[in-house]
């Protein structure tokens, strides 16, 4: 899979990935540090999948990831508590945990558009596109 | 040259979704001075309800930017001596007279990032209505609208908090409104455990960041600052 990381995930986890196989550039090095929220959703659809902290399930970016999501946009949200330190030892400990997961339903056959890691990788949800597209988010007033 | 112009517009209307800004209760509260019973009295009266109600219980009110910076302006109409009843009226003159002045309250934009430094130099709006009150016969309505929308523009987007300027900031398309790290996509929560009694080296959350220490310091004094305002106000 080809992945794509947002500058608040540690560069040691491109590495990390390119080591098992799996090509992953930081938007840092893609010139793209300090970008808006549009624009690295944009550069996300070249990828395969997106690892973010960012929470993008809030409104009105839940809209906008939402339909991305839905034209083939995956994303994996490592989510961290405020008491978690979220240094790049807690992430490459996350995303290895979840990779098989991640790579079976997230690959070329996989059905997830979203998975959310929390606990340090203990815990993973999936939602799939029919779960997406069922969900109605955070509705305006 | 189709697909090309379907991009930009597509791009165009993503960047206009992502301009409603996304601010929970909390750091309205904090940005703005208003309590938190304070914004729920006026969300219960409809005074400033917020876009996106929580709807279910725990869940925080999310109010857009221009909610957030209509409340922000609102604690200075009332510290100035507005009276309650007049405030739905004044906001709504300024929305009327000022089509989007809420984007004027954050860092300009230059080549897709952030500009450090000044907060916005003021819209040519908000320039205007500031000639308009220099005019000796212009209301003193006009006039302390222009006074309030000045001392916003000053203090930048970060309100009762821009002493943590310019190292960090909040702006609408950066992460939805979470503070970050100016220039950045680094949301200062990243940096809450590098405080003195935390267990994350200040140094270390900067090699894996190829940020500085200092970044991280600063970070790290905005949450603190942020955290002891919002857990003593209510």
């Amino acid at each position: 899979m080809n992945c794509l990381l947002d500058e608040n995930v540690a560069h040691a986890v491109a590495a990390a990935l390119s080591e098992i196989g799996h090509p992953a550039a930081h938007v840092e090095e893609l010139g793209l540090a300090g970008s808006g929220d549009h624009q690295v959703l944009e550069l996300a659809r070249r990828f395969d999948v997106l690892i973010t902290f960012d929470r993008f399930l809030e409104p009105p970016i839940w809209h906008a990831t939402r339909r991305a999501m839905l034209d083939g946009l995956r994303i994996v949200r490592l989510k961290v508590t405020a008491s978690e330190r979220p240094d790049t030892d807690l992430q490459l400990r996350a995303l290895r945990r979840c990779w098989p997961e991640i790579e079976s339903r997230m690959g070329p056959n996989g059905d997830a558009r979203l998975a959310i890691i929390a606990q340090q990788g203990r815990r993973i949800r999936f939602r799939t596109a029919d779960q997406i597209r069922a969900m109605t988010g955070p509705q305006p007033q | 040259m189709g697909d090309r112009a379907i991009d930009a517009a597509r791009a165009e209307e993503l960047n206009e979704l992502f301009w409603e800004g996304c601010v929970p209760t909390r750091l309205v509260s904090a940005l703005s001075g208003i309590s938190r019973a304070r914004l729920g009295r006026w969300r219960r009266d409809g005074i400033l309800p917020p876009t996106y109600p929580a709807t279910i219980p725990g869940q925080s009110h999310i109010y857009t930017w221009l909610e957030c910076c209509k409340a922000r302006a609102a604690a200075k109409l009332l510290a100035r001596g507005l009276p309650l009843r007049e405030l739905g009226a004044v906001l709504a003159r300024i929305d009327a007279e000022l089509p989007q002045w809420e984007r004027a309250m954050v860092l300009p934009i230059k080549d897709g990032r952030l500009v450090p430094g000044d907060s916005a130099a003021g819209s040519e709006a908000i320039t205007s209505l500031r000639m308009r009150a220099a005019d000796c016969s212009a209301g003193d309505q006009t006039k302390l609208i222009a006074d309030v929308l000045t001392e916003l523009l000053n203090e930048g987007p970060l309100g009762k908090f821009s002493q943590h300027s310019p190292h960090v900031t909040i702006h609408p398309l950066w992460l939805a409104n979470e503070p970050v790290l100016t220039g950045t996509r680094l949301p200062t929560g990243l940096f809450r455990s590098t405080g003195p009694d935390g267990a994350w080296p200040p140094r270390e959350a900067a090699n894996a960041y190829m940020i500085s220490v200092e970044q991280v310091q600063a970070a790290f004094a905005f949450e603190r600052d942020f955290a002891a305002l919002t857990s003593s106000a209510r």
